[in-house]
């Protein structure tokens, strides 16, 4: 990527830390599907 | 003999690769909301700055008297400069007080507010934004050009939010976050904000991290003038998807296009079936038109963009060609219950449990995507396949359960299933991917009779949403294939539109 000159950075501390919390979000969904196979698994299959 | 049992039992497989070619959508669906969990790594916030271009904010309008002026005034209260801002109107020869309206405005706002009148309209909404872009390409004034729609309402940051990604002179063109912003809204609005979760703030923010932006919305496009020339100027007209070969030619001209989350933008969006499917029904044309359009960058990797990975065309032709898969496994599930119905059985199985993973995986992260919208649209969020398609998933994933629960229910009602019942059923169930976009068109004929209003919205809930814009997808194929002509059926707007206090 070329580089450019930017002034005055704009802050984006909140948009960074929302995405961040989008990060663990997704972790969690991730984590309630695994649950759900093995408890298939283990007791309901 | 050798030969015709070899050709069977290829043929038998066939079938079941035909059924699992649906697991496809299902898996490109789920490794797209993956891509949303790296976007705090790779986003575009890095190389933002304090930029703000004069802006030339462009309104196609149509016989729009009941909200132009109300987003004038909003488009006023943008937290921007308004020396840097003007904002025109093209009036498509409104034949209605749109053009009173806007002479008000122009009073009112004297030096931001432009009146562009075509005295002859109705060729659709890339003429009449070509008309306006013209006019403002013939002088140095316009920067930045937004193109919006007329009843769309922007958050008052919005504007800023998204210039700061023009700071860099390799991203061409930014799009919001539309969010359904209907008072009062009914079942289906609900149906929509939660549709939105998955294709705007979920969807968009992964085509950030990969790169190639599939679309800008229509209500809410920022270009950078040099963009707009490099893409010739105007706006193609040859199709319904203005908004889609724009995004396409700025990304094989060489520039980025970037999804802004935090730019949001209100819109009101159809409320019955009827006017969803006539919206629906040109975006997709629209889509049929870009895929064919387009044919040359399918699945072929240039340097210079990401529209021809492989990625990116899986992603494309899942949406496109989902109905088509949905046949193919209907038809493919009922050949293999006639030869072999043990693996029938299995393949179905396999399908729905992983239809089932992906579906909780990617509602409970859609959900959590946007909290504030998900709070008046869960219901719809878990309904979205519909709630035969959620039996189908709970019967596949916990067979013991279900069975006990089914064999539970029809003693307790006093009859015992046979063994022709419970193939009937098997077969309900195999054919339900292909029925239920037929079944969801019934609920479009239904809604204008009376019984319509309570009978249609339990259809949707039952059919579901997802099985109604796939029988929307189907009838742009017969549109297209028909050279039907494109008529630019305008969505009914009351004007009821609103943003949380």
């Amino acid at each position: 990527m070329k580089e450019f000159d930017v002034t005055e950075q704009t802050d984006v501390a909140d948009e960074m830390a929302y995405e961040r919390g989008l990060t663990v979000k997704a972790l969690v969904a991730l984590a309630v599907v695994v649950v759900i196979v093995l408890v298939r698994q283990r007791y309901l299959g | 003999m050798i030969l015709l049992h070899g050709i069977a039992l290829g043929g038998k497989w066939l079938l079941v690769l035909f059924v699992m070619i649906g697991i496809v959508p299902l898996l490109a669906a789920s490794y797209q909301f993956l891509l949303v969990a790296l976007h705090s790594r790779h986003n575009h916030y890095g190389r933002v700055g304090d930029h703000l271009p004069r802006t030339a904010i462009l309104i196609p309008a149509w016989n729009e008297e009941a909200v132009i002026g109300a987003s004038i005034d909003r488009l006023m209260l943008l937290d921007y400069p308004r020396d840097r801002l003007r904002i025109c109107v093209v009036d498509d020869a409104s034949t209605d007080d749109t053009p009173k309206v806007i002479q008000a405005k122009i009073a009112e706002y004297p030096g931001n507010v432009v009146h562009m009148r075509r005295e002859k309209g109705g060729q659709g909404k890339a003429h009449t934004l070509n008309h306006g872009l013209a006019i403002l390409l013939e002088d140095d004034w316009m920067e930045a050009l937004l193109v919006m729609d007329a009843d769309v309402i922007y958050e008052p940051p919005s504007l800023k939010k998204m210039t700061r990604h023009l700071a860099d002179p390799e991203v061409g063109a930014v799009t919001a976050y539309i969010k359904e912003g209907s008072r009062p809204g009914n079942y289906m609005t609900r149906f929509i904000g939660y549709e939105y979760i998955t294709a705007q703030a979920a969807a968009r923010r992964s085509q950030n991290v990969f790169g190639v932006l599939a679309c800008l919305a229509g209500g809410a496009q920022l270009h950078s003038r040099v963009n707009i020339e490099a893409i010739g100027g105007r706006i193609d007209t040859s199709s319904l998807a203005e908004d889609t070969f724009t995004t396409f030619k700025t990304q094989l001209a060489g520039r980025r296009v970037v999804f802004e989350p935090n730019a949001v933008v209100w819109a009101e969006e159809p409320g019955s079936i009827d006017s969803l499917w006539k919206q629906r029904l040109r975006w997709a044309r629209g889509n049929v038109q870009v895929t064919k359009q387009f044919k040359h960058l399918w699945f072929r990797p240039d340097p210079g963009h990401r529209l021809g990975s492989f990625t990116f065309g899986v992603f494309w032709f899942c949406l496109f060609l989902l109905p088509v898969i949905m046949i193919l496994i209907s038809a493919s599930l009922v050949a293999l219950y006639f030869i072999d119905f043990p693996l029938s059985w299995e393949t179905f199985h396999l399908l729905w449990i992983v239809a089932g993973l992906c579906y909780v995986f990617t509602t409970l992260f859609a959900l959590l995507i946007d909290t504030d919208t998900s709070r008046h649209t869960w219901k719809e969020g878990v309904l979205f396949p519909g709630l035969i398609s959620i039996a189908i998933i709970a019967y596949a994933c916990f067979p013991r359960p279900a069975r006990w629960c089914i064999h539970t229910s029809t003693d307790l009602m006093g009859f015992h299933l046979t063994h022709g019942d419970i193939h009937l059923a098997i077969l309900f169930a195999y054919i339900w991917l292909a029925a239920s976009m037929p079944v969801a068109w019934t609920a479009r004929l239904l809604e204008p009779r009376r019984a319509g209003r309570y009978l249609s919205p339990a259809i949707v809930y039952i059919v579901g949403y997802g099985p109604l814009l796939c029988g929307v997808t189907f009838n742009s194929y017969i549109k297209e294939l028909r050279g039907a002509a494109m008529t630019w059926d305008k969505t009914e707007k009351s004007g009821k539109v609103g943003m949380p206090a």
